[in-house]
């Protein structure tokens, strides 16, 4: 078995053609105009036709992504494949499903990547105590090959992250970055389920609050 | 348990919300109708399938709910810029994507919308006003996730046993693949000779009124040669596309191997490939006799959770003894426990009630 490393800095190197490179989030954007998001609905449209060359396409355009994404969950270079293709295959499955209104093709086909590695994850019956936090969340070191938009957009949200207060971070981070349950993580922080659903809540919250505002400031 | 929380949450957190926490966000808002539905937790994905459902449950019905949660959902792939790089091998990517290219052509052969089906309003919903939002974090594995507490194994020993359960699929079914490739080939290449032969044979006709025959001869033959061999080469590539489905499943790591023995002698023992990813199952077994007029041969499986054993179809073999079959079988990835083909009256059995010929596990 093949295992993925520890993680070496940011986010891959951008294919050309990447949608990554204009940033996007909320329908807003798609809407108004951003062509990235846009294409992507288009893409989406055609696939929910039942056009392959479409997925082909959209595939092209997001896999490294979805595949940081799934691999960062998984850390299991053979299972993060399996879940890649499980995803651009509910993709295929369920483009019809898709609203534009209700959010971005980002948004909606990372939920779909990070539900199903998060399914992977938890039916492999990981040891919660096996990884430290430290090794979950990556360092900040900015990646060079990485597009000016997104290493922008990457310091925003890594400064949004370190803005909450220690302990909504650290539910944060163990639930996005170690994948665990939010019992797992109230047993692992010695803390009552309540009390950790409330920092979960209040940090994203927060988190969407300095994320729409340090959208705007750009 | 939701005021509970709140006391939790003005006890715990208060000192440290400053600001952003008095800013009135729709979030906010949603919290503040005292629904409490934890919609952060299902936008990370932390609740239990129960919980998770309840809470889509309840934006199904409640579009401010669907819509903070889709905003939360947002928050949650903005973070996904904080994934290290790993960048997927090349010739694996490669591979993937031409899989799923494969897969989906042969599922629009089979599907009722077609390339005409146009924007997504023409397209029949499928699934919930929620699911159109956004996709259930838990839904196609609820077998997956056992209730109890997990077993706490180190996940790299796991996945390295599984790993040594797994024997190498047979290389057989890639050259089928190969040889029905070849096959496309030739018959394109044979419509082309068959072309070229009536244009050679018109050139040549000095008689105008047998060239003029002739070509109608050669025209209504090439138009029914066409058009046959355009139906072979569209069923050709229909199976092209099933048998490249199905070397997938069989390349794909997590596919099993059981073999099974024949309680029929002198026929074979035979093989089941079982998909735990797609919950496909194959089986393919040669020498078999035909079954005995009004009988069928019928394939059972026999899984964890399950009391009574569960068919998988029934089938009988080709003019030379060969028999393959796939079913979908809902069973857990490691709940497969035994398969078994038996001799059933045609048309199958709710239960197996005849003899056993093969049998695996």
């Amino acid at each position: 078995m093949s295992r993925i490393g520890t993680p070496r800095g940011y986010i891959s190197p951008m294919n050309p053609a990447s949608p990554e490179s204009t940033y996007s989030s909320g329908a807003a954007r798609a809407r108004d105009g951003d062509p990235a998001a846009s294409e992507d609905v288009v893409l989406l449209r055609r696939i929910a036709g039942g056009d392959e060359s479409a997925l082909a396409t959209l595939y092209d355009r997001w896999v490294q992504r979805v595949y940081g994404v799934i691999a960062q969950l998984l850390r299991d270079a053979d299972g993060a494949e399996d879940v890649l293709e499980e995803t651009f295959w509910q993709v295929w499955q369920r483009a019809a499903t898709f609203d534009p209104e209700r959010g971005t093709p980002r948004a909606w086909l990372l939920t779909i990547a990070r539900s199903r590695a998060l399914d992977r994850l938890r039916a492999r019956e990981r040891a919660p105590e096996s990884v430290a936090l430290s090794e979950l969340v990556p360092s900040d070191a900015p990646d060079p090959a990485e597009s000016v938009e997104a290493q922008e957009r990457r310091a925003q949200v890594a400064h949004a992250l370190a803005a909450l207060p220690d302990e909504q971070r650290q539910a944060i981070e163990l639930a996005y970055f170690g994948g665990y349950t939010q019992s797992e993580i109230a047993e692992r922080l010695h803390q009552p389920l309540g009390t950790i659903k409330t920092r979960m809540r209040l940090g994203m919250q927060k988190l969407r609050a300095l994320l729409s505002a340090a959208r705007e400031e750009r | 348990m939701q005021d509970e929380e709140r006391r939790d949450d003005a006890a715990d957190e208060t000192p440290e919300d400053g600001p952003i926490a008095s800013d009135h966000t729709p979030t906010d808002a949603a919290e503040d109708r005292g629904d409490g539905y934890d919609i952060a937790g299902v936008a990370l994905g932390v609740l239990s399938p129960e919980e998770a459902a309840a809470v889509l449950a309840a934006a199904e019905n409640d579009p401010t709910l669907a819509k903070d949660l889709a905003e939360l959902q947002a928050v949650v792939a903005e973070l996904a810029h904080l994934a290290p790089s790993t960048s997927i091998n090349r010739g694996r990517s490669a591979g993937i994507r031409s899989r799923l290219v494969t897969r989906a052509a042969a599922s629009r052969a089979g599907r009722p919308v077609t390339r005409q089906g146009g924007p997504f309003a023409s397209t029949p919903p499928r699934g919930t006003e929620v699911e159109r939002i956004f996709p259930a974090p838990s839904q196609p594995q609820p077998a997956e996730r056992p209730g109890g507490r997990p077993d706490r194994r180190e996940t790299t020993r796991l996945s390295t046993e599984r790993r040594t359960e797994e024997r190498p699929v047979p290389a057989e079914l890639e050259r089928r693949g190969r040889f029905w490739k070849r096959a496309l080939g030739v018959l394109a290449a044979a419509a082309v000779i068959l072309s070229a032969a009536g244009i050679y044979a018109l050139w040549h006709e000095r008689d105008t009124r047998e060239a003029t025959s002739a070509a109608a001869a050669v025209a209504t033959a090439n138009i029914a040669t066409h058009d046959s061999l355009y139906r072979t080469v569209d069923s050709l590539r229909t199976l092209l596309a099933q048998r490249d489905s199905m070397v997938a499943a069989l390349r794909n790591p997590r596919t099993r191997v059981v073999d099974l023995a024949s309680y029929m002698p002198p026929a074979p023992p035979g093989r089941a490939f079982w998909d735990q990813s797609h919950q496909h199952l194959m089986i393919t077994i040669t020498g078999l006799k035909p079954p005995d007029p009004g009988r069928t041969y019928q394939l059972w499986v026999m899984a964890r959770g399950h009391a009574e054993p569960m068919s998988a179809g029934t089938f009988t073999p080709d003019a030379t003894g060969r028999a393959e079959m796939t079913s979908e079988v809902p069973v857990d990835p490691n709940g497969l426990r035994r398969v078994v083909v038996t001799d059933e009256p045609e048309g199958g059995s709710q239960l197996p009630t005849g003899k056993v010929l093969f049998a695996g596990r």
